[in-house]
Formats: structure tokens, C-alpha cells, sequence
């Protein structure tokens, strides 16, 4: 049984906290400063009073040396609410290291890092079209921790489907947090609509693309008959008979370039974030300096 | 297309084999992976290939394949006829059996014949033919003759002969022909079963056919009469025959006979004195329609018994006394002492221990342990240690010859057993030929006198050896009456083709021969022998006088269809052992094989080398 993060990895993400490009809103109660204004104790702003202002709020210092009235205004703080959406396709299962765990650890370091700042996190298994709930909103070490021993339990197989899972999602949340979705991208589906679902609830989004080491760097000769994981028989459209030539190599590795390149146009043209890791990359390098670099985390 | 080294084509087996390891090869290798998403999509950045390239594929396969089969075509040295000129080299067997009948009445020469003119139509085609008869000697009909005509006129002069088939010589001369020739063809047309040769095409025209073959006539004469029995096989099957006998030419008697298959049988026929006073030739004969008649018939010749007289001088004559005795055909004077010794009257004149102050003027002289020796010859040392007694080696008399058959078909007598205890070497000029040898120093030799006489000379004493103890010491002293005074033939019985020495006797004035057809032929007395060849079957008959006033001597012989021909031969394979270059077919065309082969195996490194490229 897999082990998703323990008590010394967490350790090492206390005092680290999810950086969030955007103002959002959300319930309150949380920890995140909001555009708007609200009740909390951080002063934000000025504004000349209005008639049926709260009274408690007129500034009687600016008056004094003004002679107008001004209302003190204060930083709203919501709580967030993060969704990360697993792809438990076959394929995710795959790899040295393995990219299934890979990305478990990184999902339940992210979600540690949302309830950390008092968020909440949910947590989506994408299997086929559909978008099952693993763990919805998780609060408090808790409710992680249970999350968590779920993670550990999640398996991989058949299909996933991203554009038709998150776009019939019954919720996907609104403009109150991060939707991170970690998968391969090594599919047909258009997980395009998915993103574009996504932001059009002003839903900020971040895709974390992984990848094993045979992935980047296939070691494969001669005349092979390619069993897709994901292949239900042999007779499968997926699976491919091939003879592998230096072309074939050359013609890969530009395929690959090709569509990682197509993963960065499209998200640099939403203004999402997009990262491609190999899962050879420990989680450690990758939240601290990786995520640190691209200013993911703080 | 014909192929000088047929073992090479087993390396022909490598193509299906190749064809078995490339349906093996062309099985994918399963290979499990995450997703085949970045494979498929890795099509639309593949190379477009080229329409030459979609066959790169089976490049490297028709490469191996091409390459196993010029490898394969090389080592087995294909030689196809491409060379300008082929000279048609066509052996054709003339032997009697040759003459043997299909039943519609071709010989197999007749047959043999058709073809070869089949073959005449190669010189049209700018072919050379040369044509060789072999029968009992061999020759060219025609050789090297572009000329069709040429061709057809010594086509239409072949005959078949009666005797056997020369194949030696017919090779010989084919090989002759062979040498001058770029390129040649070798075709043997015959009935015996050849094994199959690579450097000669044999074209078997014979087959198991039902032959009756007159095997023997034997005649014993007595006071009584005379009784010829003859003797007949049928090969093939059981058959009833009429069989007859022939008195000089008229059928005196004829009998019914049952014959088993491959079993001699036998046919009697007696006849007194009163119905058969006196006759020439006898023959044996059936009239019966089977494959190969020419061997119907055997004959014999009455010859005068010879009934030679000897003069031994001896002082302890028991042994050589008792040894002519036995042979039935001497009458032997014995004398212990050369003072009462006969010396003229005799055929051979035999001293041992002690000759006479002068040798006599008729008759052959033999001598044993001589104190004194004529013509020159001298004694060695004596030896007294026991040597073993040796034919000499290179000597041609016929007296060889016949010791040495009898060497070979008596196993009892051989001469390396017998042993000399004590001997006295002898030395003399050229013409005395040396017979035996005791440690390579001559003890017994011979010397010709002329008009069949001849002087011997034995250096040893026949109590010091064993040969007289030996059965075939009768045969040895039958030899040297022959000798000493030969007969006008020696075999009474021979093959067609077998050559016949006839000795003219002291005296000779005429010499004729019947022929079996009855026509006559005379013969030369200025020379001492005379040699003839019969070259057909049947009796011939020698008549001679001398210059004695009515005195004739009468001699003959019979020559018959040779044993090989009765049969159906199982023969070895022949040979030309000729150069490679010279079996008659190009060798360009192997090396061009082996050169193929090379070339391919460049193009198969480099294309494997590119290939290896290709492969991460």
C-alpha cells in the first residue's frame, strides 16, 4: 500500500503557504484577503461617508482635520476553496518512479498547503467521463489526514476523460479558489474544454502535466507491438504495431515537443499555468524549488 | 544447365530457411507502454517516404535471398553451354551386345544410330561432332567435323561389331578431343549400366531382355566315337529349346532341351566312328527368337593332338620323369648319361646335371644345375642359404604369362612359398631373358634359338627345392613342352576381337585360315608368328604345310560372342579425369556466380550497416 505524504514531509511544508494570483471570492471566515472590503482587522482604505454608513466606521481624526466625513475601510478575508482533480487512468499508473504516487504526494502536499491556510480542498478522482469525489471539503489536519488514507487507497485503471468529466461536473466551485488538474494530457480527450469550463466560473487554474522517465526517453527497437495500458484487448484501436527506427525516435520526440508545446500555447492563451514534471523529479525539488520558482508557492 | 559440383546446391537450403527466420522475424515483440497517444501522434512527424523507400523493407530479405542463391549457384558450379563453340563428343558402343533386338526388330546400334543423328543437327547450330566407335578397339568415325554431310556419311558407315566394347580406349580418344576443345560435350551411347558420371552423358539404351546363350561345346574322343556335349542358359525365363549340331557345315543331329532360368543345361550327342570318321568343325547352335542371337552358336575346331617327344638326361630322372609322364601328351626317353643320349629326333632335350660337348640341332634344350653352360652364360657363387624363388619382373615370354595365370587362378601354387636351399646365380648377355629369381639374382633363364626352339637354363637342383612336390609343378612343365615346341594356336578358344598369335612351325611352307563364312585367307611363312584378330564369331580353321612332302598340320579355333556381352553389364562410373576447365562446360559462369555472390554481400553489409543506423 502506498504511503501519499507522512508527518515529515508535512513538516516541511509547515510555514509554506499556496500563493493565489488572483483576489477570489469565498466563504468567510477564512484567511485569504479578498478584493473586496470586509470586517477584518488590516485597514485597506478610505471613502467619503455616505449616508446610511455604519457610524462606528467614520474616521472623527480626518474629520477633524478635514472637516468632511471619511469612512474607514477594512480587507475582506474568505476562506478558499481548492479543488485538485487526479487523473486515475491506467496510464497514471506507469512508470519509474511511478507517476500514480507521484502525483498523489504532490496533490495531498498542495491540499496540506490549502488547509494549512484555513481553505478548504476537495479532492476528484477523473475516472472515465465522470468526476467522482474522493474527499470534499477537507478542513482542518483532521479531515486531511483522512483524506489522505483515501488517497493512499485510490486506484488506476481504465480511461479517463477530462473535457467530459470537469464539463459535467456538478460542482466545480466559482471564483473561490484553485482547480488543479494533474494528469499525463497523454489523451484524445479535450481537457481544452475542461480549462475553459473552469475559468468561465473564475475558477483560477493550474495543469500539472507528468510524465515518466520512458515517456520523455522511450527505449523501445525493432518491430513492437505497443499495448496501451488503457487497451481493453489486443485487438484495441489503441494498441499500435510499429517498427521502431531512429525516425521513429526523431518523429517522437517531436510529437512529444509538439504536444507539450500545444499544453503551453493554449494555457499561456488563458492565462493558466501550466508545468510539465518527470516524475523522476522528487516532490521535495518540486515544491521547493520548482513551484517556489514559478511562484506557486511562498 | 548442368552442375560440376551438385553438393554446393545444398546450400540452396538456406532460402527457406531464410524465408522461415524472416516469418519468425516478422513478428512484432509485444511491448507494454503507459499510452500509445504520443505514438500515434509521432506518424504525422514521420519522414515521408519515398516510393523506393516502402521497399527498403524487403531490401535487406531479396538481398540475403539473392545473395544465399549466387552463393549457393556458385558453389555447385553451374556450367551452362554459352560458349561459342560445344564440341559434341558422341561415344558410340559397338559391341556385340549392342546388336541385342526390341521386339519389333531395332537393334539397340540401330537405335543408338537415331539419336546420333538427332545430334547432327548441332552442327547447324555451329557445334563441332565427333564420332567414336568403340567396339573391341576404338576409333574415330568422324572427328571434329563441322560438315553435316560428313557427319552422315560416317553415321551410315558405323557398324556394330561382335566383340565387347573398348571403352578405354573410346575414352582415350574423347579425351584427346576434350583437350583441344574450349568447350565439350561427352555422350556415351550404350547398353550397360553405367553408374551416372558428371563429366559423361550416358545414354543407356539397354534393358533386361530374354537371351539364350550358347555356353560350350566340349568333344571327347575315344576308340568308340566321339561325343560333343554342349552346353545353353536362358536368362530371362524357363524356355524348351531345339538345339543342333553342325559337322562342317551339315546338321547331323538336333535335340529338344529344357532350359531353366540362369540354369546351364545340357545337350548330348554321340556319334560311332563309322557315322563320324573324321570332320573340320563342329558347331552348336539353336534357332531361337530371343533378344540377342549372336551367341547362339558355339563351335570347336579338331586340331591334331600333339604328342610331344623328350630326351631326359638324368642321373635321378624319378621326379621330372614322373611329372611328363603325367602331363599324357609326351613319350620321354630316359638316359642317365649324355654319352647315350639321343641328340636329334627330339621336341626338347632335358639335362640335368650334365650337357653335352654340343647342344643338339632340333628341338628345345632345358638344363638343370649344368657343371657347364652354352651361349655365353656363366655361374655365379654358389649360395647355399635358402632364397625364395621369384617370377622374374618385366619378362614378356609366353611362358610368363601362363605362370602367371596359373599364380592366379591356383592359389596353392605360389611362388613366394617355394624356396631354394641352395642355388647357383646366372649371368649372361641381353638375349637371355630372365623367368625366376632367387634374392633378385636370375636362376632361371630362357633363351629363343629360333624357329620355336629356345634354350632354358635352370641354376639350381630340383632336390633342393619343393617345387616338384607342388601340384601345379604338372602345369609349369606342361608350359615349357609348349615351349620348347608350340602349337600352331595356343587357345582353341577365344573372343571376337581377342588378338591370336599363330606360331609358324620349323618348316613352314603355307599357312591358310577358313573363315567362318568359308572364304580363305593365306598368311605370310617369312615371319615366325603371326597375330590375327577374328571379328566375327565362329570357327576358324589353320591349315599348314610343310616342306615335307604331304605333311600338314591342322589347327584352329573358336571365337565366340565375349561372356560380358550375354549380359546386361552393371558398370562403375567413368571418368575423363580431364582439367575442370576441360569437362566441358564454361566455367565462366560459376565464377560469375561467386562474383554475384560478392557483390551482394557488399551490398548486404552495407545496407546492414544502414540498416543498424536506422535501429536506436
Amino acid at each position: 500500500m502506498r504511503r501519499v505524504i507522512d508527518d515529515g514531509f508535512i513538516s516541511m511544508l509547515e510555514g509554506r503557504d499556496l500563493c493565489i494570483r488572483q483576489h477570489l471570492d469565498g466563504l468567510f471566515g477564512g484567511n485569504r484577503r479578498s478584493d473586496s472590503y470586509g470586517s477584518s482587522a488590516e485597514f485597506a482604505d478610505y471613502r467619503p461617508y455616505i449616508p446610511g454608513d455604519d457610524l462606528r466606521r467614520i474616521d472623527w481624526n480626518l474629520y477633524g482635520r478635514f472637516d468632511k466625513l471619511y469612512l474607514r475601510l477594512f480587507t475582506d478575508e474568505r476562506q478558499q476553496h481548492h479543488r485538485i482533480y487526479l487523473d486515475t487512468s491506467a496510464s497514471m499508473d506507469w512508470g519509474e518512479p511511478n507517476k500514480a504516487d507521484w502525483m498523489l504526494k504532490l496533490a495531498a502536499s498542495l491540499g496540506f498547503l490549502g488547509i494549512q491556510a484555513m481553505d478548504r480542498v476537495s479532492f476528484y478522482a477523473i475516472r472515465g467521463g465522470s468526476c467522482v469525489d474522493l474527499c470534499r471539503s477537507v478542513m482542518g489536519r483532521e479531515a486531511f489526514y483522512q483524506a489522505a488514507e483515501t488517497l493512499n487507497h485510490l486506484s488506476f485503471y481504465e480511461e479517463s476523460d477530462l473535457g467530459a468529466a470537469i464539463f459535467g461536473a456538478e460542482d466545480i466551485g466559482k471564483k473561490d479558489g484553485l482547480s488543479i488538474i494533474i494528469s499525463d494530457f497523454l489523451t484524445d480527450s479535450d481537457w481544452k474544454k475542461a480549462v475553459d469550463r473552469l475559468l468561465s466560473v473564475g475558477r483560477e487554474v493550474l495543469l500539472i502535466q507528468v510524465l515518466s522517465e520512458d515517456e520523455l526517453d522511450p527505449l523501445l527497437n525493432g518491430k513492437v507491438f505497443l499495448m496501451d495500458a488503457e487497451a481493453e484487448h489486443d485487438e484495441d484501436d489503441r494498441n499500435e504495431r510499429m517498427e521502431i527506427t531512429r525516425d521513429s525516435f526523431r518523429a517522437y520526440a517531436k510529437a512529444l515537443a509538439w504536444h507539450q508545446k500545444e499544453l503551453q500555447t493554449f494555457c499561456a492563451s488563458r492565462n493558466v499555468t501550466f508545468l510539465s514534471f518527470c516524475s523522476k523529479i522528487p516532490t521535495e525539488k518540486l515544491l521547493f524549488e520548482k513551484f517556489a520558482e514559478a511562484g506557486l508557492i511562498i | 544447365m548442368k552442375f560440376l559440383n551438385p553438393v554446393g546446391l545444398w546450400l540452396l537450403l538456406g532460402l527457406p530457411a531464410l524465408i522461415i527466420i524472416y516469418l519468425i522475424k516478422a513478428r512484432h515483440e509485444e511491448r507494454p507502454v503507459s499510452s500509445t497517444f504520443l505514438w500515434k501522434l509521432s506518424r504525422k512527424f514521420m519522414k515521408r517516404k519515398l516510393p523506393i523507400q516502402r521497399i527498403k523493407k524487403i531490401l535487406m530479405f531479396v538481398l540475403q535471398f539473392l545473395m544465399i542463391l549466387a552463393l549457393g549457384l556458385g558453389a555447385a558450379k553451374p556450367a551452362l553451354s554459352l560458349g561459342p563453340v560445344t564440341d559434341y563428343i558422341l561415344i558410340l558402343d559397338a559391341s556385340a551386345s549392342m546388336r541385342t533386338k526390341t521386339e519389333e526388330g531395332i537393334s539397340r546400334f540401330d537405335t543408338a544410330l537415331l539419336q546420333v543423328e538427332e545430334m547432327v543437327e548441332q552442327i547447324e547450330k555451329g557445334h563441332t561432332l565427333t564420332l567414336i566407335l568403340a567396339s573391341d578397339d576404338a576409333g574415330y568415325l568422324i572427328e571434329e567435323t563441322t560438315s553435316i554431310n560428313e557427319a552422315r556419311l560416317a553415321i551410315s558407315r558405323a557398324e556394330c561389331g561382335y566383340g565387347g566394347c573398348d571403352t578405354t580406349d573410346a575414352l582415350l580418344l574423347a579425351q584427346m578431343v576434350c583437350d583441344r576443345s574450349e568447350y565439350a560435350k561427352v555422350i556415351f551411347y550404350t547398353d550397360n549400366a553405367y553408374a551416372p558420371s558428371d563429366e559423361i552423358e550416358i545414354v543407356d539404351l539397354g534393358e533386361e531382355t530374354w537371351n539364350l546363350t550358347a555356353e560350350y561345346l566340349d568333344l571327347s574322343e575315344s576308340e568308340e566315337g566321339f561325343v560333343f556335349r554342349g552346353t545353353m542358359t536362358s536368362y530371362g525365363k524357363d524356355y524348351d529349346l531345339a538345339v543342333g549340331l553342325k559337322i562342317d557345315g551339315k546338321i547331323l543331329s538336333a535335340k529338344q532341351i529344357e532350359c531353366k532360368d540362369g540354369v546351364p543345361s545340357s545337350a548330348v550327342f554321340e556319334f560311332t566312328k563309322e557315322e563320324l570318321p573324321d570332320f573340320e568343325k563342329a558347331e552348336f547352335y539353336f534357332d531361337e527368337p530371343d533378344a540377342f542371337q549372336e551367341d547362339n552358336l558355339y563351335g570347336l575346331c579338331r586340331t591334331d593332338v600333339k604328342q610331344y617327344r623328350v630326351m631326359l638326361v638324368s642321373p635321378r630322372p624319378l621326379y621330372l620323369r614322373s611329372a611328363l609322364r603325367a602331363l599324357g601328351n609326351c613319350e620321354v626317353t630316359v638316359s642317365t648319361t649324355t654319352e647315350n643320349a639321343d641328340s636329334s629326333g627330339y621336341d626338347l632335350y632335358i639335362y640335368d646335371g650334365e650337357i653335352p660337348e654340343e647342344l643338339p640341332a632340333d628341338g628345345s634344350v632345358l638344363i638343370f644345375d649344368g657343371d657347364r653352360l652354352p651361349f655365353g652364360l656363366v655361374l655365379g657363387d654358389k649360395v647355399g642359404e635358402a632364397s625364395d624363388l621369384e617370377l622374374s619382373k618385366g619378362i614378356e615370354s609366353d611362358l610368363y604369362e601362363d605362370l602367371t595365370l596359373q599364380e592366379s587362378s591356383a592359389a596353392k601354387f605360389l611362388l613366394k612359398d617355394v624356396q631354394v636351399s641352395s642355388y647357383t646365380p646366372l649371368k649372361g648377355d641381353a638375349d637371355w631373358e630372365t623367368i625366376f629369381t632367387c634374392d633378385d639374382q636370375p636362376i632361371w633363364v630362357r633363351r629363343d634359338l629360333g624357329e620355336g626352339r629356345s634354350c632354358s637354363v635352370v641354376g639350381f637342383d630340383l632336390h633342393d627345392t619343393y617345387l616338384t612336390m607342388m601340384a601345379d609343378f604338372a602345369v609349369l612343365m606342361s608350359n615349357i613342352l609348349l615351349d620348347s615346341a608350340p602349337a600352331l594356336i595356343k587357345d582353341q578358344t577365344v573372343s571376337v576381337g581377342d588378338t591370336v598369335s599363330i606360331t609358324l612351325l620349323a618348316g613352314a611352307k603355307t599357312l591358310r585360315m577358313k573363315l567362318p563364312d568359308e572364304s580363305l585367307r593365306g598368311f605370310s611363312v617369312e615371319q615366325e608368328k603371326q597375330v590375327f584378330t577374328p571379328k566375327s564369331p565362329g570357327v576358324y580353321s589353320l591349315v599348314m604345310t610343310t616342306e615335307t612332302e604331304g605333311e600338314t598340320k591342322r589347327d584352329g579355333f573358336f571365337a565366340g560372342i565375349p561372356d560380358s556381352e550375354t549380359l546386361r553389364q552393371e558398370l562403375e562410373e567413368l571418368h575423363l579425369l580431364l582439367p575442370p576447365e576441360h569437362s566441358g562446360l564454361p566455367q565462366a559462369s560459376s565464377e560469375i556466380w561467386t562474383f554475384v555472390a560478392g557483390v551482394l554481400l557488399i551490398l548486404l553489409l552495407a545496407e546492414w550497416g544502414l540498416h543498424c543506423h536506422e535501429q536506436y
